[in-house]
């Protein structure tokens, strides 16, 4: 079962959050406004109770005497939610209306108060007239006023019912408007060539699309480098393997045509030793492109010394076949932090190079040693040097020094200087004993 | 024909020496750029074959120096490079040719052949003089339509005197582009030669000159 991801999509997401808050802005106003409304509706029926009170005193007053129990006609269907009551004395019902109940609207004789009549709350509001012989009590049944605030509130809500899909609706066209320079720089790059790396246009891009662009174009030119890197390299390698394969060809034609055994041998030893130095250049080249890509993740601490008597042992054949003295100086075990088989390739390369390029019963010294806050890693030999002016050179792929015999692939101190750079360390050249051969040193960092 | 060899990689400079002499050429070897400087000021060569990455002075420098120096010797530069510009650097260099590595052995003899062929002035593959027909490229010599089995040393130097024909040769000079560092010739070499060439082909071919050195006369009737 695949595993399934829902996207966040800025555009819902923006949609949800402004029609959210759209929503709790308006909610809030309107919890307000009612509430004031409400306020004011209560105030203004209030208002009405009091002065159709002081109407009823003022025309209690005049007909007093004419007042016997009885009952005002029902003249509106709405006056059942409104009544009067008139108390003589507080105690005798003289006059009320047809909606009003025999017992008092309230037990308050002055004043407003909330009150039930036959279950339901009313608002009633009491008073005496000036000679306080009559209680006037006029009420009114507070379901008029819940109504009336239910129509307030639901006149309120309704534009928002309308609106809110609108507004939506305009969010999400404003948004995706909004997005549509990102829209467009997905497209620049979605329609790029693969080997089109060059810069895209930020000229007419928005401030928040612009660190995205110059990240781009930041990441398209050091992929342009890699890759003309890549290229050149390619380019040199191919260039490289072309004198060995000439000197295959030619030894072999001459193998063919040769007129006496002797001339023949020699031509074929010379083919197979064609054929060794290619394979030899071809290594070299998969070691160094296996390095570019690699970044070295924290390595573990390496016995510099344990490495450095493995690859000796490995290269001693070689020495011994070359009349060469291959000598490590006496010390402890010493530890630096990198990768084995790295620094394995880095000492081979160093050593071999020392071997190869001494004469026959020189020396060949390496020496692992701890100086300071390093660890370093030397190899001496009794060679040729490399002349001061070309120290710097013999970094550069492919570089040979000149006039020397051996015919390495021009790569071993690359590597070295790869491998060193990943472990972070020194690679120094100078000259060997008392200012003949070459002393290479590799200066490692460690921390303790 | 002494060929300057100018190859800092011990195994092809190996091959192409053993090659060339395998195709009749006296073949001097040089490693560096320098040297080939110093050979080419002191030595004639019918012409060079030149590496262009070379130690200490590279082969483009030692075209300018040569061509600087009016010396109109013919120069194949041997190049691991083959984009259209390198080759275009090297001929305005300087060079009449170029081969691209790995060549052909044969191709790169044949190469020299025509190189030194239009040294002299020669369009034809084949040299005829009188009697005479020699085909550098198979090393065969016809003397009045019927071939003539020479050494390959007779064989050079006739092909000398043809190149030369009407102009007299000095023993020095024979020498000196019969035969490459390393062989040097006794000193009746040259005129132990032209005793056999004379045995073998006509004794009125090859004059000598007195004091001078040798000829092959021009046909009267050219």
């Amino acid at each position: 079962m695949t595993e399934r991801r829902i996207r966040h999509s800025i555009k819902r997401r923006l949609l949800v959050v402004l029609l959210l808050v759209t929503l709790l802005a308006w909610g809030v106003a309107l919890v307000f406004s009612y509430r004031d409304t409400r306020h004011e509706l209560d105030e203004l029926l209030d208002g009405h109770l009091a002065q159709s009170a002081s109407l009823l005193i003022a025309q209690v007053g005049h007909e007093a005497d004419d007042l016997d129990t009885e009952r005002a006609p029902q003249l509106h269907r709405y006056s059942r939610n409104v009544a009067f009551q008139v108390w003589e004395q507080g105690r005798k019902l003289v006059l009320h209306s047809a909606s009003a109940p025999n017992t008092p609207l309230s037990s308050k004789h002055e004043g407003f108060s909330n009150s039930r009549v036959d279950g339901k709350p009313w608002r009633v509001f009491s008073a005496w007239d000036d000679s306080r012989r009559f209680l006037i009590q006029i009420g009114e049944r507070r379901k008029v006023r819940e109504e009336l605030a239910e129509d307030i509130a639901e006149n309120l809500l309704r534009p928002l019912l309308f609106t809110l899909p609108v507004l939506g609706l305009l969010i999400w066209f404003g948004v995706a408007r909004g997005l549509r320079p990102l829209q467009t720089l997905s497209g620049q790059v979605a329609q790029r060539r693969a080997d089109n790396l060059a810069a895209l246009e930020d000229g007419v891009v928005p401030v928040e699309v612009l660190p995205l662009v110059q990240g781009l174009n930041h990441l398209f030119a050091r992929l342009r480098d890699s890759l003309d890197k890549e290229r050149r390299f390619t380019a040199d390698a191919a260039h490289e393997l072309r004198t060995p394969l000439a000197a295959i060809m030619t030894q072999a034609q001459v193998a063919r045509a040769a007129a006496s055994d002797a001339t023949r041998r020699h031509a074929l030893d010379n083919v197979v030793l064609g054929c060794n130095r290619a394979a030899h250049l071809v290594d070299q080249l998969l070691t160094l492109a296996r390095l570019e890509p690699q970044q070295l993740q924290s390595g573990e601490p390496c016995d510099l010394r344990a490495l450095a008597v493995d690859v000796i042992s490995e290269l001693a054949p070689l020495a011994v076949q070359k009349n060469i003295e291959l000598q490590l100086a006496e010390g402890d075990a010493l530890r630096a932090p990198g990768v084995a088989t790295l620094l394995g390739i880095l000492m081979r390369n160093l050593i071999d190079n020392a071997i190869r390029y001494s004469p026959p019963g020189s020396r060949v010294q390496v020496a692992v040693a701890r100086r300071a806050d390093s660890a370093v890693f030397a190899v001496v030999d009794q060679g040729p040097g490399i002349p001061a002016e070309a120290r710097e050179l013999v970094w550069e792929r492919f570089y040979r020094v000149l006039g020397s015999e051996q015919t390495g692939s021009g790569l071993g101190l690359s590597i070295v200087k790869r491998i060193a750079d990943l472990h972070h360390a020194n690679v120094t050249l100078a000259p060997g004993e008392h200012g003949k051969g070459l002393r290479v040193e590799v200066t490692f960092p460690v921390r303790d | 024909m002494r060929i300057l060899l100018v190859e800092d990689d011990s195994l092809l400079g190996d091959g192409i020496q053993a090659g060339l002499m395998q195709s009749g050429f006296a073949v001097d070897w040089v490693r560096d750029g320098a040297q080939a400087d110093v050979a080419l000021q002191t030595e004639t060569y019918a012409a060079v074959v030149l590496d262009l990455g070379l130690p200490k002075l590279s082969g483009l420098e030692l075209l300018r120096r040569v061509r600087a120096r009016n010396n109109a010797v013919p120069v194949l530069i041997l190049t691991a490079r083959d984009a259209v510009e390198d080759r275009i650097q090297g001929l305005d260099s300087g060079a009449d040719d170029y081969a691209v590595k790995p060549f052909d052995l044969h191709e790169l003899a044949a190469r020299l052949r025509a190189l030194t062929r239009r040294g002299h002035g020669e369009a034809a593959a084949v040299l005829r003089v009188d009697a005479l027909e020699l085909h550098p490229a198979e090393h065969r010599v016809l003397f009045r339509n019927q071939p003539v089995d020479l050494s390959a040393r007779e064989f050079s130097l006739l092909h000398e005197l043809m190149l030369n024909a009407g102009r007299v040769l000095s023993r020095e000079q024979l020498e000196q582009r019969l035969y490459a560092w390393g062989e040097e010739p006794g000193s009746n070499a040259i005129e132990v030669h032209v005793h056999h060439l004379r045995r073998k082909l006509a004794p009125e071919l090859v004059h000598t000159i007195r004091g001078v050195g040798y000829m092959l006369p021009r046909a009267t009737h050219d």
